[in-house]
C-alpha cells in the first residue's frame, strides 16, 4: 500500500503536468483533442491523489509505524475516528488533503465542461491545474526540512505517538478541514477570472459560471473560521474565541477579501463595471489563501503556536509571486477589455455604498496584515522590532467594522444609480430613528446603573446598539414589505409568504439573512469583549468568591476517569442571591502519552445573557485552588449570529443551479 | 469628471482616516521586542510595555504565594538574565527550561520585568507535529 501511495503521487505529478500542457495547447490552437486529453490529465490526477490518500488512510488503520508521518500523528489507544482524522493532523499530510481537495475541484468543473460546452470552463481549468500540479510536488516530499506523507520512519516501534489532545475533540476534527475546503475551492473563482482573462474576454460569465463557488467558499472559511473560535473557547481555556493571532488573521483576511468580493461583482454584474477591482479581489482572496500558510510555516512571524518549519513557507511564497506575476501580466494585456462603459453615476447610489463597503472590508484587511507584518516590517525598516498585539487590531478594526455595519444597511435597499430624497426616507426614517432612540435608552441605562465604562467604548457601545438596530430595521421592513405584497396577491398566512418570499429570491434573502447573523455578532462582541470580567482568585475548601453577581465556592477537589483521560479539578457551588444554582467542575486532564502536558478543561454555565467561565489551574501546596474566573456577557449571541450567518450562506448557495439553469437552457419563465 | 474627483476624494480621505487609525494603534499599543540580552544592553529609555521571549533559567522559578509567580528568563546562549514577576495562574504547560513570551513593563534598576501576560510556547515536542489550530 505504501508502494502504491508513493507511485501515485508521482505520476499524478505527471498528469497534472500533462493536463496544464494539453489543455493550454489546445485551448490556443483549437485543437478539441488535446483539450480532451487534458481533462483526461484532471481526472487521473483525482484517481491517482484518490489512490494516495487512501494508501495513507489505510496506513493509519493498521498501525503502520515504518511511516514517519502515522507514526508522528497516532497512536495504538487513539479512537477510530482520531486516526483517519490523522491525515491532515500534520504537514505532509495536510498537503495531500489539499491536493486532493483541488482535484476534486477539478473533477467537478471536468464534469461541468462535459455537461455544459462552455469553453470558459476549459480555460479556467489551466490555472487550476497548475495549482494542483505546485501542490502535486509538494506532496512528494522534495521540500527541505518536512518529510513527505509516505516517507519511512527508519526505526522499528511498536506505538506511535499519539496526535496532540488537544485536537482530539469534534470541533478540531472539522476545523481544519473547512478552512482548506474553503481554501482549495477559493481557487475555482480565481481560475475562472484568470481562464476569463485568458480567453481574451473582458465578460462577466465567469462570474456568474463561479457564483455557487465563491458563496461555498466564503461559507466554509466562515464555518471554519466559526469552529476555531468555538474550539479555543470550549478548549483552551482562556475564556476567549478569537485574540487576532496570526494564525487566525490568516484565515480572516480571504475570507474578509471574498466577502467584499461577493459584494462588489453585483456592481459587475448589474452595471458591467468595476471589473478590475472585481479580478483583483478574486486574486487577492486567492493569494491570501496560501499566505496564510507561508507565515505561519515560514516561521518569519513569531506566533506563540508551534508550527513546524521547513522551507515550505518559500515555497508558498514562490508560488504566490508567480502567480500574481502571470495575472499581473495577463491583466496588463487585455486592460482594454477591461474597461467598463458605464460610470458611477451618483454619490448617493447602490453602487458607490458597494464601493465604501468593500472600501472598507479591504482596508480592514490591509490593517490586520499590517498588523501581522509589523513586526517584521518594524525590524527591516527601524532595526527595532514592535509587535502588536489584540490592542491593536481592536483599536483599529473596531471603528471600520462599526462603519462596515452601518453600511450593511445602507447597501441593502439604497437605489441603484440614484438615489432620491424620498428613495431616502422611505428606506432610512425609520430604522435610523428606532436605532437613536434604542441607542439612547441602553446607553441611559448603562450610565444609570453605574457600570464603569470609558468614554470611547461609550461612544461605540452606542453606535453598536445604533447600527445593529439600523440594520435589523432595514432588513426586517424589506422581508416585511416583500411577505406583504406575497400575502395580498396569493392570500397566504405570514409564514408561507415569508418562505415563498425566500425561496422566490435566495440570493438577495439569503444575503439579508446572513446581515442579520452579523448584527448579532457585533452584538455578542460588543458584550464579550467589550464588557467581559475577570477574576483570578486562591480559595481555601469552603471559601468563596463573587464575580457579577454570581457567589462561587470551592467544595472538594474530585479526579474522574473519562475513557482515556483522567480529570483533576474542583467541584464549585454557584449561587446567585444566596440560592444555589448549580456547580460547576472545572478540571485538568491528563492524557496517558509520554511527556505530554495536561490540558485545561474549562467548566461553563452558558446562557443567553452570558457566560460564567472557569478555568482550573491547579492546587497550591495548603490545599487551596487557583481558579481564573470569566464572565463573558453576551457571547451566545456570537455563536446564535454565526449560526444564522451560515443559514443565510446557505440559502444563498441553493440559489446559484437555480439561476444556472435559467442562463443556461434560456427558459427564464421562472423568475 | 467632478463625480470621479469626488470619489477620488472619498477614497483619499478613507486612506488617510485608516492610516491615522493604524499610527496611532501602533503608538499606543506597540510593544518594542526584545530577547533578554538586547533588553539589558538597550539603554534608551523605553515607554510603554515591553515583550520578551526567551527562556525559563532552570532553577529560577519562585512561588511566591497570593499568585504571584517569580523566575528568570535569558536568551539562547544564556548572556544575560532578566526577572519577571507575573500575578495571575501558571500556564499548565509552563515549564523551566522551555520558551516564554513575556509582556509588560520593565524595571531597569532591578532588572526586572512586571508581567501582565506570560504565554508559554509549545514544547519541542510538538514543534514537528504542526496543526492548524487557533489559539494561545
Amino acid at each position: 500500500m505504501t508502494e502504491l501511495g508513493r507511485i501515485s503521487i508521482v505520476l499524478s505529478v505527471v498528469s497534472c503536468l500533462w493536463a496544464v500542457l494539453a489543455l493550454s495547447i489546445g485551448l490556443k490552437q483549437r485543437h478539441d483533442r488535446f483539450i480532451r486529453s487534458g481533462r483526461h490529465g484532471i481526472i487521473a490526477a483525482f484517481v491517482l491523489s484518490s489512490l494516495a490518500v487512501i494508501a495513507l488512510e489505510y496506513a493509519f488503520l493498521v498501525h503502520d509505524y515504518s511511516l514517519r508521518y502515522v507514526w508522528e500523528h497516532s497512536s495504538q489507544q487513539q479512537p477510530l475516528v482520531y486516526r483517519v482524522t490523522a491525515l491532515w493532523g500534520g504537514m505532509a499530510g495536510s498537503l495531500l488533503f489539499w491536493f486532493w481537495l483541488l482535484c476534486i475541484c477539478g473533477l467537478i468543473l471536468v464534469w461541468q465542461a462535459y455537461r455544459q460546452r462552455e469553453r470558459l470552463i476549459d480555460f479556467a481549468l489551466v490555472p487550476l491545474a497548475i495549482t494542483q500540479l505546485f501542490f502535486a510536488i509538494l506532496t512528494t516530499g522534495i521540500v527541505r526540512g518536512m518529510s513527505g506523507p509516505f516517507e519511512e520512519l527508519m526505526r522499528t516501534v511498536t506505538d506511535g505517538r499519539g496526535m496532540n489532545p488537544l485536537l482530539q475533540t469534534p470541533s478540531m476534527v472539522l476545523h481544519p478541514p473547512t478552512l482548506y475546503i474553503g481554501f482549495v475551492s477559493m481557487t475555482v473563482p480565481f481560475a475562472f477570472a484568470v481562464g476569463s482573462l485568458a480567453s481574451g474576454g473582458g465578460g462577466s460569465r465567469w462570474i456568474s459560471l463561479s457564483r455557487r463557488w465563491t458563496i461555498f467558499a466564503w461559507l466554509s472559511l466562515a464555518v471554519g473560521i466559526i469552529l476555531g473560535g468555538g474550539w479555543a473557547y470550549g478548549e483552551l481555556g482562556w475564556g476567549g474565541y478569537w485574540a487576532w493571532d496570526p494564525v487566525e488573521n490568516a484565515s480572516l483576511m480571504p475570507w474578509l477579501l471574498s466577502t467584499a468580493f461577493l459584494h462588489s461583482v453585483m456592481v459587475q454584474e448589474r452595471r458591467n463595471m468595476l471589473k478590475i477591482w472585481n479580478l483583483l479581489l478574486i486574486v487577492l482572496a486567492f493569494e491570501f489563501t496560501l499566505f496564510g500558510t507561508f507565515i505561519t510555516r515560514s516561521g518569519i512571524i513569531s506566533s506563540v503556536h508551534a508550527f513546524g518549519q521547513s522551507d515550505i513557507g518559500h515555497y508558498f511564497l514562490g508560488f504566490i509571486v508567480l502567480s500574481g506575476a502571470g495575472v499581473a501580466a495577463l491583466m496588463i494585456l487585455r486592460w482594454d477589455q477591461l474597461q467598463s462603459p458605464n460610470r458611477l453615476d451618483s454619490f448617493l447610489s447602490r453602487e458607490s455604498a458597494f464601493l465604501l463597503n468593500n472600501w472598507l472590508l479591504v482596508g480592514m484587511t490591509a490593517t490586520t496584515l499590517w498588523g501581522t507584518m509589523y513586526p517584521i516590517l518594524s525590524e527591516a525598516v527601524t532595526g527595532d522590532k514592535i509587535s502588536v498585539s489584540e490592542p491593536f487590531f481592536n483599536k483599529v478594526n473596531v471603528p471600520l467594522g462599526l462603519a462596515m455595519l452601518i453600511m450593511t444597511g445602507i447597501g441593502s435597499v439604497i437605489s441603484w444609480k440614484k438615489a432620491t430624497a424620498s428613495n431616502f426616507r422611505r428606506a432610512f426614517l425609520w430604522p435610523t430613528i428606532l436605532g437613536l432612540v434604542g441607542a439612547v435608552i441602553s446607553v441611559g441605562l448603562f450610565s444609570y446603573t453605574g457600570y464603569p465604562i470609558a468614554t470611547l467604548s461609550m461612544f461605540y457601545t452606542f453606535l453598536c446598539i445604533f447600527a445593529a438596530i439600523f440594520v435589523l430595521a432595514i432588513t426586517l421592513i424589506e422581508f416585511h414589505r416583500g411577505a406583504w405584497l406575497r400575502m395580498k396577491r396569493d392570500g397566504s398566512n405570514p409564514i408561507t409568504a415569508t418562505i415563498t418570499l425566500i425561496s422566490r429570491n435566495k440570493r438577495r434573502y439569503g444575503g439579508y439573512i446572513v446581515h442579520i447573523g452579523i448584527v448579532f455578532i457585533f452584538i455578542g462582541i460588543l458584550g464579550s469583549k467589550g464588557y467581559q470580567r475577570s477574576i483570578v482568585r486562591k480559595l481555601a475548601p469552603g471559601e468563596s468568591t463573587s464575580i457579577a453577581g454570581f457567589d462561587i465556592r470551592f467544595d472538594k477537589q474530585f479526579t474522574q476517569q473519562k475513557s482515556h483521560v483522567l480529570l483533576e479539578g474542583v467541584e464549585l457551588a454557584v449561587s446567585k442571591e444566596g440560592k444555589q444554582i448549580g456547580t460547576m467542575r472545572p478540571a485538568r486532564g491528563h492524557y496517558n502519552l509520554p511527556d505530554q502536558q495536561p490540558t485545561t478543561e474549562a467548566a461553563m454555565r452558558r446562557r443567553l445573557r452570558g457566560d460564567l467561565y472557569v478555568a482550573y489551574g491547579g492546587m497550591e501546596e495548603d490545599g487551596q485552588t487557583r481558579l481564573q474566573i470569566y464572565y463573558n456577557p453576551l457571547v451566545s449571541f456570537v455563536w446564535i449570529g454565526s449560526f444564522i450567518m451560515l443559514f443565510g450562506g446557505v440559502v444563498c448557495l441553493a440559489q446559484g443551479s437555480y439561476q444556472r439553469k435559467d442562463f443556461g437552457s434560456g427558459n427564464s419563465g421562472k423568475a | 469628471m467632478q463625480r470621479q474627483f469626488r470619489f477620488l476624494v472619498a477614497g483619499l480621505f478613507m486612506l488617510v482616516a485608516i492610516g491615522v487609525l493604524v499610527a496611532v494603534g501602533i503608538r499606543s499599543t506597540g510593544m518594542r521586542h526584545f530577547t533578554p540580552d538586547q533588553l539589558v544592553a538597550y539603554d534608551e529609555p523605553i515607554h510603554g510595555g515591553i515583550q520578551v521571549d526567551g527562556f525559563v533559567v532552570v532553577g529560577s522559578t519562585i512561588e511566591m504565594g497570593n499568585l504571584k509567580l517569580r523566575f528568570q528568563v535569558t536568551d539562547q546562549e544564556q548572556n544575560a538574565k532578566v526577572s519577571v514577576i507575573y500575578t495571575g495562574i501558571k500556564p499548565d504547560s509552563f515549564k523551566e527550561g522551555e520558551g516564554v513570551v513575556v509582556e509588560g513593563t520593565y524595571d531597569r534598576a532591578k532588572r526586572e520585568i512586571q508581567a501582565t501576560k506570560l504565554m508559554t510556547k509549545c514544547p519541542s515536542k510538538y514543534e514537528a507535529e504542526p496543526s492548524d489550530e487557533q489559539g494561545k
